[in-house]
């Protein structure tokens, strides 16, 4: 019980008018008349004993109090809901990822978490401000604290879910930095995710750069609004990349998952669509959890539209339900090889050699006189040689490093190490494909410290002899061991395979294709011209060339709708699943590919216990009068009046 | 001839009359001037009119007639007998005696809540034994109340006047009035017929009373005027909102809401009222005068006698 608007009850006062009137009234007139035989001929008489005149009057008093209390009580906002802990402060933070999305009764779940704050809403008092943040993969705030509860409730109602997937944390963050501007606040965070446990939840880690609000950190309402028995089968990766050596073939690397929550296991069709037309379909019985990865190999044309969807029965979020792209462009991989002149790795010339196609590999050679390399390499294989200063910018594969180069992690070894017993740690690794890892034998040149980013995968000893990974954002592989010095490498055909596949892997974080493939909620920068071939963020040139249209390609559950929009800013954020194309030629799609979204969790009964409201728990007198009780005592109050009416006047002569 | 009060008598009778101020010494000045007035305009009235056809015994000739048997043979004028040699009675002149009853309504409601009634009622049976006394008629004093009660036997001679005030000035106004019990015991007896004034406001018991006693009064000997004393309040009382009304001869208590729209169904009841009661009174040969008491008592009291009492005809 509480009064949002208490100031009104001050019109209570008014009570004094009808008491000072009962104690104070003037007493009815008595007339003596000669006779009573002309007035007995009138209307009906007020002829009634003097204690039920009494009474009536009394009663009348009373009727009158109550019709004044609850026209107060409505003036003052009586609310039924239990008055939460005092607070001055309120910050909602609103799921509107991809998993708000999902229906329950024909709502989504963001519809009836809305619908739950607006009842909740109505409990808190006018004076408190409220501010809205809206999350997905970023925390926006829609609203800074405001007390125009019209605000509120139309930012509320607009709110829409996005194919996003969500960072709770980072909405929490923001939703107490919030809450810490003006204390004591309260968050309710609304999402479909369980709460976690309470000893995260009272962590106030994020907030020590607050040096006020520390002390008080805001009270967490969570909020969850998920469903009972979610059953949910999505796409979680899906990746297109040109088969190695092979022209006119890709292969498609797809990840489907049926969420933890489900009641059991369930067949999912997954179907493969190239230029509208199956090509390929499977059906994969998956348990609650199971992720299942396919690499399916497939033959297509530069531009077609490659589509991979997943159906299941008692699907409960369609976002996640396709992928798609187009096949990628065959840019000529440009590889540039540098080696002290005259000592290049024979072996590696000869596999190099053999890699190089004139529309799939070109690989120039250079010498430290050309040093740094052009803008357009994609690749730089260093044999034997490294620069004096690291170039960063563009992948490598480092071959037998002749000295100690940060941030390199690899150490010239003083002699050489024959090495007859490689260990292959991780044979799945792009690196290694279709490379045989037994019967190698090396001559191990420099010791890898592959302890950090990097990932050993050829290990001689307790040495890695070949690592890749990623340091500072740049791929690496680093091949510890000389190949001319190496007995069966060079000579097999393991060696080309396995130079290979470190360039192209090392070139695929670069390859336009993968640029290509984004998931929602990812920023891509866009270019001011066509012409340009890289991503460099250029405000500058955006807000020269102006407003930038993109015509989408969306998914709605069903098929792709087309779509328009206009781009404002050089940054392009991917907040719709579909494809997308700018009118300066970039192309692009946006794919869900969060196994978190997929993963629906159901309601957590005591969540859901913990986060009703008050006013449900037992003992609570207003089990059933939830929120603003103003219409209820403005019709009691007609109620009353309908009362008295019928009560004293109901026998009137007027 | 009828003598007048002189001023003497009347300050006397009023000093008499105590408090009340219904009787003050100007009043029977005015009383007196009256009464000159209506005589002088009775003298007016009699030229070339003969009084009564009526013969009596007064020493007043009035003609003669041929004897007839049975007729009282000292009546005979002898000596015109002796002239015609035939018998012929004298005739003379009769004087009639009237009784003048005043029957005065002594019920509460006569006093309350208006002392105007009673003071009007007072007056007017004051001034109508007056003037039935210095007319030389016999004036008979009643109180009427739930039932009639002889006041004052008849009385004759002026000089009964204060014994006339006396006996109004001690009667006691109470009680409820039974319209048709005073109707129906007030019988004069046939030889004291005379003129009926009957003074009251006529509430009976029901608004219709008035006008059945009124069937008691057919029989009555001699002329019967009937004054009804009204106070204006009674006609438009005036009332509105919640009113806790006391009836003040029967003590009952009504607690009645008005609004102007009562009032005039009120008013319009009243008239009712009043035009039944005038109604009845006309179809039984009965004079009717609504008395307001608001209004000068000498005009309504003129007004009284001008029509066509036999008490203004002396």
């Amino acid at each position: 019980m509480q009064f949002l608007n208490p100031v009104f009850l001050y019109a209570g006062l008014l009570a004094l008018v009808p008491l000072l009137l009962y104690f104070f009234r003037r007493k009815s007139k008595t007339v003596r008349v000669s006779s009573l035989l002309f007035f007995k001929t009138l209307a009906r008489e007020h002829q009634e004993s003097a204690w039920l005149r009494r009474l009536k009057k009394l009663l009348s008093l009373l009727i009158t109090l109550l019709i004044m209390a609850g026209a107060v009580l409505a003036l003052a906002g009586l609310t039924a809901s239990p008055r939460p802990d005092d607070f001055r402060h309120l910050v909602i933070a609103v799921d509107r990822s991809a998993s708000m999305s999902a229906t329950r009764d024909g709502a989504t779940l963001l519809q009836q978490a809305v619908d739950d704050l607006d009842t909740r809403l109505a409990a808190v008092p006018a004076s408190v401000p409220v501010a809205v943040i809206a999350f997905d993969a970023r925390p926006e705030v829609l609203l800074a604290a405001t007390t125009n509860r019209r605000d509120v409730q139309r930012t509320l109602e607009r709110l829409q879910a996005r194919p996003v997937a969500a960072d709770p944390d980072a909405a929490l963050a923001s939703a107490r930095r919030l809450a810490a501007l003006d204390h004591p606040a309260q968050i309710w965070f609304a999402t479909d995710q369980p709460p976690p446990p309470p000893a995260d939840l009272s962590d106030p880690s994020d907030l020590s750069d607050l040096s006020d609000a520390t002390e008080t950190p805001a009270d967490l309402r969570w909020f969850q609004h998920a469903l009972a028995e979610p059953v949910n089968a999505g796409i979680t990766a899906f990746q297109i990349r040109p088969s190695p050596l092979q022209r006119g073939r890709f292969q498609a690397f797809v990840q489907v998952r049926l969420n933890a929550a489900a009641a059991g296991a369930r067949e999912v069709t997954l179907e493969l669509r190239l230029a509208g037309y199956p090509i390929q379909l499977r059906r994969l019985t998956l348990d609650p959890g199971q992720t299942e990865s396919l690499v399916l190999d497939l033959e297509g044309v530069e531009g077609q539209l490659l589509e991979a969807e997943v159906s299941c029965d008692d699907d409960a979020l369609a976002a996640d339900n396709w992928a798609g792209t187009l096949l990628p462009e065959l840019r000529p991989l440009v590889v540039a090889w540098y080696h002290e002149p005259g000592q290049g790795d024979p072996f590696t010339g000869f596999a190099l050699q053999a890699i190089a196609a004139a529309d799939r590999v070109q690989v120039f050679t250079g010498g430290p006189g050309a040093w740094p390399p052009r803008e357009g390499a994609d690749v730089l294989v260093l044999d034997g040689w490294l620069p004096d200063q690291w170039h960063a910018d563009t992948p490598a594969v480092v071959i037998n490093p002749p000295a100690r180069l940060a941030p390199l992690p690899v150490t010239p070894l003083p002699g050489r190490l024959p090495r007859d017993q490689i260990r292959v740690t991780n044979p799945g690794h792009p690196v290694l494909f279709r490379v045989p890892g037994t019967r190698v034998s090396l001559t191990q040149t420099s010791a890898i410290d592959a302890t950090g980013s990097l990932e050993p995968l050829w290990m001689a000893d307790n040495d890695a002899v070949l690592a890749a990974g990623e340091i500072q954002g740049q791929r690496l592989v680093l091949l510890g061991f000389s190949p001319q010095r190496s007995e069966f490498l060079p000579l097999s055909a393991a060696y080309p395979l396995l130079l290979g596949n470190a360039v192209l892997w090392a070139a695929a974080a670069g390859e336009e294709s993968a640029a290509t493939i984004a998931a929602t909620g990812e920023l891509v920068a866009l270019a001011a011209g066509p012409d340009m071939d890289t991503h460099a963020i250029d405000a500058a040139d955006a807000a020269t060339n102006g407003a930038l249209a993109i015509d989408w390609q969306q998914w709605d559950g069903r098929s792709l709708v087309s779509q328009s929009i206009t781009l404002t800013g050089p940054l392009l954020e991917i907040d719709r699943v579909g494809l997308w194309r700018s009118d300066h030629g970039r192309r692009g799609a946006g794919i869900l590919a969060a196994p978190g979204e997929t993963d629906l969790p159901a309601l957590d009964p005591e969540a859901a216990a913990t986060t009703a409201l008050v006013a449900d728990t037992p003992g609570a007198w207003s089990g059933r009068l939830r929120g603003d009780l103003a219409p209820w005592l403005i019709g009691l109050a007609l109620l009353l009046l309908l009362l008295e009416s019928w009560l004293f006047h109901r026998h009137a002569v007027h | 001839m009828m003598s007048s009060p002189g001023p003497s008598t009347s300050s006397a009778a009023a000093a008499e009359a105590g408090s009340d101020s219904w009787l003050d010494p100007a009043f029977l000045d005015r009383l007196r001037a009256l009464f000159l007035r209506l005589r002088k305009r009775r003298q007016l009235r009699r030229k070339g009119v003969q009084a009564t056809p009526a013969t009596g015994f007064t020493r007043e000739f009035k003609d003669f007639r041929h004897y007839t048997r049975n007729d009282d043979y000292r009546a005979i004028d002898w000596r015109l007998y002796a002239r015609l040699e035939r018998l012929f009675v004298r005739l003379y002149e009769e004087v009639q005696e009237f009784n003048v009853h005043v029957v005065v309504d002594t019920s509460a409601s006569m006093a309350q809540p208006f002392a105007d009634k009673r003071i009007h009622a007072l007056k007017l049976a004051a001034a109508l034994s007056y003037l039935g006394l210095v007319s030389q008629h016999r004036v008979c004093l009643y109180a009427m109340s739930d039932r009639v009660v002889t006041e004052l036997p008849p009385v004759k001679g002026q000089g009964s006047i204060r014994k006339v005030i006396d006996i109004l000035d001690h009667l006691e106004f109470d009680g409820a009035t039974d319209l048709e019990r005073c109707f129906n015991e007030f019988r004069p007896p046939r030889q004291r017929y005379g003129i009926i004034f009957v003074i009251s406001d006529f509430f009976g018991r029901d608004v219709g009373t008035a006008a059945q006693a009124l069937q008691r009064c057919s029989n009555w000997p001699g002329e019967s005027h009937f004054i009804q004393m009204v106070h204006p309040k009674e006609r438009d009382p005036g009332l509105e909102g919640e009113v806790e009304l006391v009836d003040v001869e029967t003590g009952e208590h009504r607690r009645l809401w008005f609004t102007k729209r009562d009032m005039e169904r009120y008013r319009r009841v009243f008239s009712a009222f009043e035009t039944e009661l005038a109604r009845g009174c006309l179809s039984r040969q009965i004079d009717f005068l609504p008395w307001q008491t608001d209004q000068s008592f000498e005009d309504q009291f003129v007004e009284l006698l001008s029509r066509g009492s036999a008490l203004a005809h002396g």
